[in-house]
């Protein structure tokens, strides 16, 4: 039941703080003097990858955890951190896109920044597939965990790609570059988004917890027949 | 006049996406739970 309160607690949280978050980002933070009124994606199209990256970061760290003690609780958490990150990779995939065809003419180009960044989502959207598709739960977990530790590797080459390549996608900003009203709208998106994706997690590791013990259930009974 | 509709898009894209998950985790929990629950009742019953 501790989870479940905590989820709750986060999901409250999260509302409470992106609603006027969304106020800040739309209304309250001055337009960026070259793009216009379209900069503002940034503020949902930022925090997605911070979420992706939160995710992608707690189902790499959970899957080390569960091959070296084979806990299944650091299954569901990794399940749980890369499927929600999944989600956010999409929504930063897709912001991003919007963003860029008024911006660089183009709704997709192959960038290194972006081509990394689909890179990484068919991975991690491979890693719920193999999941998908082994039915014995131990090797389930012991193939995913696998999976997953070998496809994080793509997250730094991601996050440097716009360093160690000439890109179109432009380098990380300092909070010393930008108007300080945007910096602090952007915080507050950030922690909306870590919230949200707190909250998602862990609903998410109760769904995993749930079906495990169900699966577990269903082995005795079987056991129990004979 | 156009970048607001791509901003619309962005956000409504954006945020019916994270919606949309969180609804379809919803029901994946509980009928979950429903089928933890069916599963527990004949052992109870046993007893």
């Amino acid at each position: 039941m501790r989870a479940e309160s905590v989820a709750k607690f986060l999901g409250v949280a999260a509302v409470v703080v992106l609603l006027p978050g969304v106020y800040l980002g739309l209304v309250w933070a001055p337009p960026d003097a070259l793009m216009g009124n379209v900069q503002r994606i940034m503020y949902v199209h930022f925090p997605s990858w911070l979420a992706t990256g939160a995710g992608y970061l707690i189902g790499f760290v959970a899957s080390v955890l569960y091959l070296t003690r084979r806990e299944p609780r650091w299954d569901w958490w990794a399940e749980a951190g890369i499927e929600v990150g999944v989600l956010f990779n999409c929504t930063g995939l897709l912001t991003g896109s919007i963003w860029g065809r008024p911006t660089w003419g183009v709704w997709w180009t192959w960038d290194p920044r972006l081509t990394t960044t689909a890179i990484m989502l068919l991975i991690f959207a491979g890693y719920l597939v193999v999941r998908a598709f082994v039915e014995d739960p131990e090797a389930r977990a012991r193939v995913a965990a696998l999976v997953a530790i070998v496809g994080f590797a793509d997250v730094p080459i991601v996050y440097f790609s716009v360093r160690w390549w000439r890109t179109l996608h432009q380098p990380q900003s300092s909070p010393e570059t930008v108007d300080p009203e945007m910096v602090v709208a952007l915080r507050v998106m950030f922690l909306a988004f870590l919230l949200l994706f707190g909250y998602l997690a862990t609903r998410r590791y109760l769904l995993a917890r749930t079906r495990w013990e169900t699966e577990r259930r269903l082995l005795e009974l079987e056991a129990a027949r004979g | 006049m156009d970048n607001v509709a791509f901003l619309a898009g962005a956000y409504a894209l954006a945020f019916v996406g994270i919606v949309g998950y969180a609804w379809s985790l919803n029901r994946r929990l509980r009928r979950a739970r429903a089928e933890a629950e069916a599963l527990s009742e004949p052992r109870s019953e046993q007893r």
